[in-house]
């Protein structure tokens, strides 16, 4: 009889504490999906994926469990799930507001500058240089490029790194607002910004995904497959002649493959390769690489306000919707700048340059993969 | 003690490489995102006939001056 009993003594034996912790993981990633409302698409899967790996003697993974089966298939391979997401990421995406005001493009640039501050701070305290630039992308916020780029360098915290990009991208709402009221004034957030788009025609929505396939396939290659899907996604969407295609991408595809992939991570969340000091450092500088996107963003834009004319002055917090999490953080600016005054509407603006930080996000990850092996000579 | 020592200077290495990818980085990051902004700029006005005829004219009108 005692296989009835086998589960429960391991769970009290050794290192079983680990796996009670990684229930009340689990279970606070559920909790936020369901009453707060946070990515529950993809917290709620990881959540209980957390759980459901860290059973003593778990059938869902091992040799023959479905979620290392699944882990293997569409994250570790070719990191197949990501990119099939930004298939669908990139047919919800509508680039118009940022290519009626190109200018915009900058912001997503700027707002990328907290990945590299967080990959010093990271070699500071102890990661090597391939790890450091694995968790320093968190600050993307863009779950599909911190995979890509964890799984090429083989760092040994993939699955908190996964965790922290897809939870601090549910906690824009949360880190955004703190990061940017502690560098800008009421009066600068009330700033206003006439919205005059100018026309984009069809044909230039069509060349800009092929356009910018081929500029970062051409300077950044190891990022070609991240910008291509997110480019054939929003061409499909585009094109004008595959309106069910684009539909299905943006619905099924990208509500299937989330569901999948926010399990498929959880099979990453081993207690015995999460429940470790290195986590919480991951965690505390995912965060900082957030906060450090938005203020490099926000003192952009401030240091542009500097060249412009009063008429043209750019509402500083529209640098900080240059990060990755679209729309999250475009509403969150709208948010603020109504906050400041009633009638202060920035959306359109900060959806711009949210759209742009998709792009830029991609490319930084390219790029990163691109130095960092040269420099390490691997 | 030593042992620490020679971590912290390990540490240090990395860092400094870590600066070196940071301005490389934002560099490759501007260069790209820079070569979207002209040919975005160039679609917007190539595209557009009112920009295209208005652009033509300021050609035009500098090569007259000439």
């Amino acid at each position: 009889m005692d296989f009835l009993v086998n589960g429960v003594v391991e769970l009290f034996s050794g290192d079983g504490w680990k796996m009670i912790v990684m229930w009340a993981v689990g279970i606070l990633l559920i909790y936020l999906a369901i009453k707060k409302d946070m990515e529950p698409a993809l917290l709620l899967p990881m959540g209980f994926g957390a759980i459901l790996v860290n059973l003593p003697f778990s059938g869902a993974i091992g040799a023959e469990g479905i979620l290392d089966w699944l882990f293997d298939l569409g994250i570790g391979q070719a990191e197949a799930f990501p990119l099939l997401l930004f298939i669908g990421i990139g047919a919800m995406i509508d680039f118009g507001p940022l290519l009626s005001n190109p200018k915009l493009l900058f912001f997503g640039a700027a707002a990328q500058v907290g990945i590299f501050i967080t990959i010093i701070l990271a070699s500071l305290i102890g990661f090597n240089l391939a790890d450091a630039s694995s968790i320093g992308i968190i600050g993307a916020a863009d779950g599909p490029t911190s995979i890509l780029v964890a799984r090429t360098f083989k760092s040994g915290y993939l699955g908190a790194i996964m965790v922290a990009a897809y939870s601090y991208m549910a906690l824009v709402p949360i880190i955004q607002p703190m990061a940017i009221k502690a560098v800008t004034t009421k009066k600068e957030r009330a700033l206003h910004m006439p919205y005059s788009p100018a026309t984009v025609t069809k044909t230039t929505k069509i060349i800009f995904p092929i356009v910018v396939t081929v500029i970062a396939g051409l300077i950044a290659p190891a990022s070609v497959s991240l910008v291509g899907m997110l480019m054939l996604g929003n061409l499909i969407r585009e094109c004008g002649v595959l309106d069910n295609l684009s539909e299905t991408a943006q619905k099924t595809l990208a509500n299937l493959i989330t569901l999948l992939l926010g399990v498929t991570i959880a099979a990453s969340m081993k207690a015995d390769q999460f429940v470790r000091w290195q986590t919480l450092a991951i965690m505390g500088l995912g965060l900082f690489a957030f906060v450090f996107d938005t203020i490099g963003g926000v003192l952009f834009a401030k240091l542009v306000n500097v060249f412009l004319p009063q008429s043209k002055k750019i509402n500083p917090m529209i640098g900080g919707a240059g990060i990755s999490a679209f729309p999250m953080s475009a509403r969150v600016i709208q948010k603020l700048g109504l906050e400041a005054d009633p009638t202060n509407h920035l959306l359109m603006h900060a959806v711009g340059a949210n759209v742009s930080g998709q792009v830029a996000s991609v490319v930084a990850g390219g790029i990163i993969l691109s130095i960092v092996p040269a420099m390490l000579g691997i | 003690m030593n042992t620490m020592l020679s971590a912290f200077a390990d540490n240090l290495k990395n860092t400094v490489k870590a600066l070196d990818i940071t301005w490389k980085g934002m560099l490759g990051i501007f260069l790209v995102i820079g070569i979207i902004y002209i040919v975005v700029t160039v679609l917007n006005i190539v595209t557009v006939e009112d920009k295209r005829k208005a652009v033509a004219q300021k050609i035009k009108g500098f090569f007259k001056k000439k």
